[in-house]
């Protein structure tokens, strides 16, 4: 009797692009390697993006978003309340955030990644790093909110998300939504536009 | 909302846009899609035989199994003991 096992890693099989997500999550933990890069590429650049702008750096980032995506195939469909697979994603990312967040030691500064670190090279003219410099003001008033202000934030005003959506994917009210962006933009206008004045 | 609070709003819009999102680094997708293929091909039995084939697996060993002990003959302890226990008995 063969006793060998193919340890090959599964080939592409052609999977049609318009497959709903749980469609593919089926197949994917069927093997179908198609269907795992097609989910794959087609929620890898939201996680990313949510997790860059929770985190500030691009390295965590990509950490975060690397953990969210590998760990998509544990998605169960909830018995009672079905937030979805997407919903699902997002919420993940916060929950990888808070949980990092509660490792950090409170007095390490972690810091943002600067603006100008972005493009390497070309020498920046006056116009540009003026820019960089208000993007880097922006970017760390973002990251001084706490995290649940930070994630409504993300999520209603970088990601369009609607006060409802955002309710799902935070686990609260949307009343409690409204609330968090209220406070955040408090903060936000006496850091940012207080500075300009 | 006053005039001044309108005008706020927006210029707060107006700055929070500036914050630009850097582009998801090349080859990501790969990576990840990578390592979940990699991960699920890891979490694969080591026998991967459909339970038919298992439980005639283990028929063809009890067979054996009887087979072998009912052809050999006694030896050790074994030979010397009692043929049955009720002989024992008495």
């Amino acid at each position: 009797m063969q006793m060998t096992v193919d340890r090959s890693l599964p080939q592409d099989t052609p999977v049609p692009a318009d497959l709903d997500d749980e469609t593919l999550i089926a197949r994917s933990r069927a093997g179908d390697a198609g269907a795992v890069r097609l989910l794959v590429e087609r929620h890898s650049a939201t996680i990313y993006r949510i997790a860059y702008r929770m985190a500030g750096r691009r390295a965590q980032a990509e950490d975060i978003a690397q953990d969210v995506l590998v760990k998509m195939l544990d998605y169960r469909e909830g018995w009672l309340s079905k937030p979805g697979f997407q919903v699902w994603l997002r919420r993940a990312v916060y929950n990888r955030m808070v949980d990092i967040h509660r490792k950090q030691r409170p007095w390490a500064f972690i810091g943002i990644d600067t603006v100008a670190e972005k493009e390497d090279g070309a020498p920046a003219q006056d116009a540009v790093l003026a820019a960089r410099e208000d993007e880097n003001q922006v970017a760390a008033a973002v990251l001084n909110l706490p995290l649940r202000q930070r994630m409504a934030v993300t999520l209603c005003f970088y990601e369009q998300m609607s006060l409802a959506e955002a309710a799902v994917v935070l686990k609260v009210s949307v009343g409690a939504v409204e609330s968090l962006l209220h406070r955040a933009k408090a903060a936000l206008k006496r850091t940012l536009l207080d500075n300009e004045e | 909302m006053t005039t001044n609070d309108s005008r706020n709003e927006a210029r707060l819009n107006a700055l929070m846009n500036n914050w630009q999102t850097p582009r998801l680094p090349p080859g990501f997708s790969g990576r990840v899609s990578a390592r979940i293929l990699e991960q699920q091909h890891k979490r694969e039995p080591i026998f991967p035989w459909s339970p038919a084939k298992l439980v005639a697996a283990t028929a063809i060993a009890a067979v054996v199994g009887i087979l072998l002990g009912v052809t050999m003959p006694p030896t050790g302890a074994a030979a010397d003991a009692p043929d049955s226990i009720i002989e024992e008995l008495w």
